[in-house]
């Protein structure tokens, strides 16, 4: 059964507009695991946007609490209309983009055969550049961000926190939101980075770029924690670390980041955008100046992450699985959409709703 | 006037050890400077940029050391973008011409390639000690050059460098006939390395003292090496770390036993509690113990080991330690000298792992320390005090609280009168980091009191101009002064210009410097280089439309003989 499963998802991984609700009995973890290896490894050709920088970002829950009741595992990719009320969860991105993909793979109610995510406590999403935080805009978010990028590669320069804000803010110490503070020698913090990976590699915690959820689990939880359940089960991050050089197109200043101090497509695009934006200077002045900042990321000025892989071919960043990217990337480069011809076919949407293969698969249940 | 032929005041020189002192007497007339340079052997360059190399290698040819610094020393916390400079080449191709009898290069924070390792391995036939601290540029390929070529090689000491993995047959380059190690270090290496042939080169250097491994030597390795290099003085361990109670285990607590020469511990990336108990046999020889990169030993474990240390005198810990371990480490290290507590959670979890209460019993227990690098979530006023009145033999004393600008919790005032208590009590001072909420009154204080500073490093501290002319009217000493993210602008930095020839460099970021005092203090100081690192604009078009009154992100200027460099990137602007 599992293999008509597998072929099932094989197929939907590249396509838009399905749902595909299974109930748990059928699924094994490693399907689960496996189904969303697929989808995001399969999906090369044609799945993303264009304009805008697709970005994989895999997060696993385990709220307990939240698991009782729920007997189903969906699988799902959204089309603007079925999830309304998936408690805003990409909610309002949906709205705005269309073409957005987003894949899920969650528990979730019963109830969500029409939609209702209200409670999906795992998700995995593609993002584009607009769930990155803009710096202009909002503030809680780029807090929860910000510390996912301070848990990234210290090489990144981490979004700067005038000393006052820095007050008014949490309880916990903003250290982390200040570049090169606290002063510790960059190998000794890879150091602490890797090691904490491991330690928290045993821990899943619950990673949502939901506003809300995101402010209850900063609140919540001690710290936060990423962590991505293929990189637990491919085993522990390895201490090395990886040192790219990345440039930004008309920026003379190439910088390097260490790779395998993150987990995710997110962190690191966090991480360089933290990196090629302009630190303020002027203490007492808001963090962040407006129309000097987020060019890097925001979909609209067109700027994409492109890496070199083992062969000299540049590609499009976030299309293999995190760790495949980790062992062909040799070097990062943030291009202008505009200059991305050869990368074009990477940038145009396919919407291939393949009905035929929706109920393929629905007439598959009469056997079960 | 007394006259002295040159081989008595070449005698009389050799007994000065100090580059400062050895300085001095060349400034004293020509013939001195003669018999200075002709017998200087170790020559110290504290900015790669102050002096060209190839005056360096012309004024010393006979010398046998040479030690270089490069780029700022907060290019360590990734203030400085990578490809700011620092290049060891020139240095290395000067020396390779002028002085073929170099046997000891040390660099810091200095840009190497494998072609200068390959080069430097070629063109000194006697050369014998490498060592690259916090260096990058280099691949495990240089090394191979080095293990290579470099015949009667006694060091190869390589202290937290990023150097790239092309692999791991570099320890396999070591010749057969190379017998002469005394140290060599790798524990900044990420990548595999050749255990079997590490274990036949410790066997066959019978002097080797210093052996520092990377985390990919397991230990039963450890273990083979351990027993064929009993006489070790100086060990890091790899990652120590073992499944079970194994055989293995108890071959390490005998190899333990036997090495009654040990002396400095280190390593411990992965250890595991039981694994540090093979080390309780010679823990009581112990001067040298250093734990800060082994997060996973919890306060007990640590405590357990260090009770045991009577003899320590520099004690490196990550806070999980405790105040409660460091109440341990003060009734137990009554000669701790050195002590480095490093944070374990820089990322805010709130879990207060060490406070002023365990400096203040450390500084009551150990009244000999002299150099002290604390990083905590609070310090108190009264604390601080106390500290300064039970060590008054301070030459190092950093301390960083971790919040910025966080005020005494007590009394919610300033450290201001905490750290006048260390400059006023500690008069051998000589370096100085200072944090918490600071106004002027510190700097007040430091440039009354803190007569033999040499080094002050400032972070988010400060009202006003005054703050930095007291330090810069007051210490007379200082050589080295880092400040970022304070309220300190053209007014405090044009006010005596001349005191700059006086010290090595100044670095400002995100302070209140702009562009036009900037300039102001170029036109006034010919002799200093004075860079702006301004990292969005790097093409001349915005260097023209930048106005006078822009601030400047980041300056740094230091006193040069050599002019403007000539290797500076687009986004370094000498004034």
């Amino acid at each position: 059964m599992s293999f008509f499963l597998r072929y099932a998802i094989r197929l939907l991984g590249n396509s838009t507009k399905t749902q595909l609700f299974l109930p748990t009995a059928l699924l094994s973890e490693r399907l689960v695991e496996e189904s969303t290896e697929m989808v995001f490894g399969g999906g090369a050709a044609g799945d993303y946007p264009s304009g805008s920088m697709a970005m994989l970002e895999a997060a696993v829950a385990e709220e307990e609490e939240d698991m009782v009741g729920k007997d189903y595992v969906g699988i799902s990719e959204v089309s603007s209309s079925s999830y309304p009320g998936s408690a805003g969860v990409g909610g309002g991105m949906e709205e705005e983009e269309e073409e957005e993909l987003e894949l899920r793979l969650s528990l979730g109610t019963k109830k969500a055969v029409g939609g209702g995510g209200t409670q999906w406590a795992e998700y995995c999403r593609i993002l584009t550049a607009e769930d990155l935080p803009s710096m202009g805009s909002r503030a809680s978010p780029l807090s929860s961000s910000s510390s996912v990028s301070s848990s990234s590669s210290p090489a990144a320069d981490r979004e700067r926190c005038s000393g006052r804000e820095a007050k008014k803010t949490s309880n916990n110490p903003p250290s982390q939101m200040v570049v090169g503070w606290p002063p510790i020698r960059a190998y000794r913090m890879n150091s602490l980075v890797n090691q904490s990976k491991e330690n928290t590699s045993t821990h899943a915690t619950i990673r949502s770029t939901h506003k809300k959820a995101s402010q209850n689990i900063k609140n919540n939880r001690t710290g936060e924690r990423i962590c991505r359940k293929e990189i637990e089960k491919k085993g522990r991050s390895s201490v090395n670390s990886l040192f790219v050089k990345v440039n930004l197109d008309g920026d003379p200043i190439g910088r390097k980041v260490d790779l395998n101090s993150h987990p995710s497509y997110e962190t690191l695009a966090l991480a360089l955008e933290a990196m090629f934006l302009r630190q303020t200077s002027v203490l007492g002045s808001s963090i962040y100046d407006g129309p000097r900042t987020s060019k890097l990321l925001d979909g609209s000025s067109g700027f994409i992450i492109t890496y070199e892989d083992r062969d000299g071919d540049w590609m499009l960043v976030g299309d293999v699985p995190w760790g495949m990217f980790l062992s062909t990337v040799k070097r990062l480069r943030i291009m202008k959409t505009s200059e991305a011809s050869g990368l074009g076919k990477f940038l145009q949407p396919t919407y291939v709703v393949d009905l035929s293969y929706a109920t393929f698969i629905q007439g598959l249940w009469s056997y079960i | 006037m007394t006259y002295f032929p040159e081989e008595v005041v070449e005698h009389i020189v050799d007994f000065l050890g100090s580059h400062g002192d050895r300085n001095a007497v060349s400034t004293v007339c020509k013939a001195w400077y003669q018999v200075d340079r002709l017998s200087r052997r170790s020559v110290f360059v504290g900015n790669c940029y102050a002096i060209r190399p190839e005056r360096v290698v012309t004024r010393f040819p006979e010398m046998k050391s040479l030690t270089v610094k490069g780029k700022p020393h907060f290019a360590d916390f990734n203030l400085v973008p990578y490809d700011w400079g620092g290049f060891a080449q020139p240095w290395i191709e000067a020396a390779a011409r002028g002085c073929p009898g170099l046997e000891e290069l040390r660099l810091k924070r200095m840009v190497v390639t494998d072609d200068d390792l390959e080069l430097l391995a070629r063109s000194f036939p006697n050369f014998k000690s490498l060592v690259l601290v916090s260096c990058e540029g280099f691949s495990t390929d240089g090394l191979a050059a080095i293990a290579t070529y470099c015949r009667g090689l006694r060091e190869l000491d390589l202290q937290e460098n990023e150097v790239e993995d092309h692999g791991r047959q570099w320890l396999s380059c070591f010749p057969d006939s190379c017998t002469s190690l005394v140290s060599l270090n790798f524990a900044c290496l990420k990548g595999e390395v050749n255990a079997s042939a590490l274990e036949r080169l410790v066997a066959r250097c019978p002097n080797l003292k210093g052996l520092k491994l990377n985390h990919s030597i397991s230990v039963e390795s450890l273990n083979k090496i351990l027993a064929r290099a009993p006489h070790l003085v100086d060990l890091g361990t790899g990652s120590f770390t073992i499944d079970n109670r194994s055989e293995t285990y108890h071959r390490l607590i005998n190899a333990f036993f036997k090495c009654k020469s040990l002396r400095s511990l280190s390593g411990f990336w992965d250890a595991s509690p039981f694994c540090l108990q093979a080390v309780y046999p010679i823990c009581t020889n112990l001067t040298v113990l250093n734990l800060s990169y082994a997060p996973a030993i919890q306060s007990a474990d640590l405590t357990k080991l260090i009770g045991l240390c009577f003899k320590l005198q520099k004690l490196w810990v990550l806070d999980c330690i405790g105040d409660k371990g460091l109440v341990v480490v003060a009734s137990t290290c009554k000669e701790l000298q050195e002590l480095r507590v490093f944070p374990s959670d820089i990322y805010g979890t709130g879990i207060t792992a060490v406070t002023e209460e365990g400096l203040v019993a450390i500084s009551s227990g150990c009244p000999n320390l002299n150099s002290l690098l604390y990083f905590c979530y609070q310090m108190t006023n009264s604390a601080l005090t106390t500290v300064a009145k039970n060590c008054p033999h301070f030459t190092r004393f950093r301390l960083c609280i971790l919040e910025p600008e966080k005020p005494d919790p007590v009394t919610n005032q300033p450290l201001d009168e905490g750290f006048g208590a260390i400059v006023r009590s500690c008069k051998n001072l000589r370096r100085l980091s200072v944090s918490g909420l600071l106004t002027d009154q510190v700097f007040l204080y430091i440039g009354m009191y803190a007569e033999h500073l040499e080094m002050l490093s400032i972070a988010f501290a400060g009202d006003s101009d005054k703050g930095m002319v007291y330090v810069l009217n007051g210490c007379k000493n200082l050589r080295k002064l880092e400040i970022r993210d304070c309220p300190f602008g053209d007014a405090a930095l044009l006010k005596d210009v001349a005191k700059y020839e006086t010290m090595r460099s100044l670095w400002m970021s995100s302070c209140d410097v702009t562009l036009g005092g900037c300039k102001a203090l170029a036109a006034k100081m010919p002799r200093l280089n004075v860079e702006i690192i301004n990292e969005n604009d790097g093409t001349s078009e915005s260097k023209e439309n930048l106005s006078d009154l822009q601030k400047v992100e980041k300056m740094y200027f230091y006193r040069t003989v050599a002019g403007p460099r000539n290797d500076a990137p687009d986004f370094v602007w000498t004034l």
